[in-house]
């Protein structure tokens, strides 16, 4: 086992992640931001962050981290968050995952 | 980084319980090819305690944030079983001084700080293991 083999491993999962945490988004958004969905929608967000860090994917875990940052703030006020900036922070991740997928041997 | 080969007294199986199948997958491989232990995988609180007599661990890495039964509840559950007095590390992003005395308030010997390095894993649980076994 080496780094580059976590890389492609990971590479090759990225898209997936990323299009259960637009899923989470879209069953939040779906739930008015509020309840379980909301929870899960940061649950993933927060474990996305994780995994990029531990992968050496460290834009990954950071665009992601912000996005967990935005959730809780959600979660604690009772708010909703902004969507536009949600729907951009997922645009980031989108890119992130296609880019690694391509870049991936 | 391979490490050396395990004496008769060393730590063989581990159980490790985490949500995330990437983690998973990561954990598992790095525990097994560089640290030559048997790891048995549980996406949840839940499966760990059906399959814990089963496998007979010797030590729990536990993950604190898991839809359901989380790793606090996981940790009160298992020190109810007959068998259930084995060492618990957590493993958690959350590790603020005050979090980390939480954790061994509730009976974990260690906590190990997500995210965490996969070559240095096997190491590092090694090193925890050898703390508790001077």
């Amino acid at each position: 086992m080496d780094d580059g083999e976590l890389k492609r491993y990971f590479a090759g999962r990225l898209p997936i992640r990323v299009a259960e945490v637009e899923a989470a988004r879209d069953a939040a958004r779906g739930a008015g931001w509020t309840g379980e969905p909301l929870r899960t929608f940061h649950r993933l967000a927060h474990s996305l962050a994780g995994v990029g860090a531990t992968f050496g994917f460290p834009e990954v875990s950071e665009v992601s981290r912000r996005l967990e940052s935005l959730l809780e703030s959600a979660l604690a006020s009772g708010a909703p968050p902004v969507e536009g900036e949600v729907d951009g922070l997922l645009r980031q991740l989108r890119e992130l995952g296609t880019g690694a997928s391509a870049e991936a041997p | 980084m391979k490490m050396p080969p395990m004496s008769a007294s060393s730590l063989r199986r581990i159980l490790f319980v985490e949500d995330d199948p990437d983690i998973q997958v990561v954990a598992t491989m790095a525990l097994e090819s560089l640290g030559g232990f048997t790891v048995l995988a549980c996406g949840s609180g839940t499966e760990a305690l059906s399959r814990f007599d089963e496998f007979a661990p010797e030590l729990v890495l536990l993950d604190v944030m898991m839809p359901g039964m989380d790793g606090r509840a996981t940790l009160a559950a298992l020190r109810r079983l007959p068998s259930g007095g084995v060492p618990v590390v957590f493993m958690t992003a959350r590790v603020q001084a005050h979090e980390i005395a939480d954790y061994r308030q509730m009976g974990a010997v260690d906590v190990i700080a997500k995210p965490f390095d996969p070559m240095t894993l096997a190491a590092t649980v090694q090193a925890i293991w050898r703390s508790l076994h001077p």
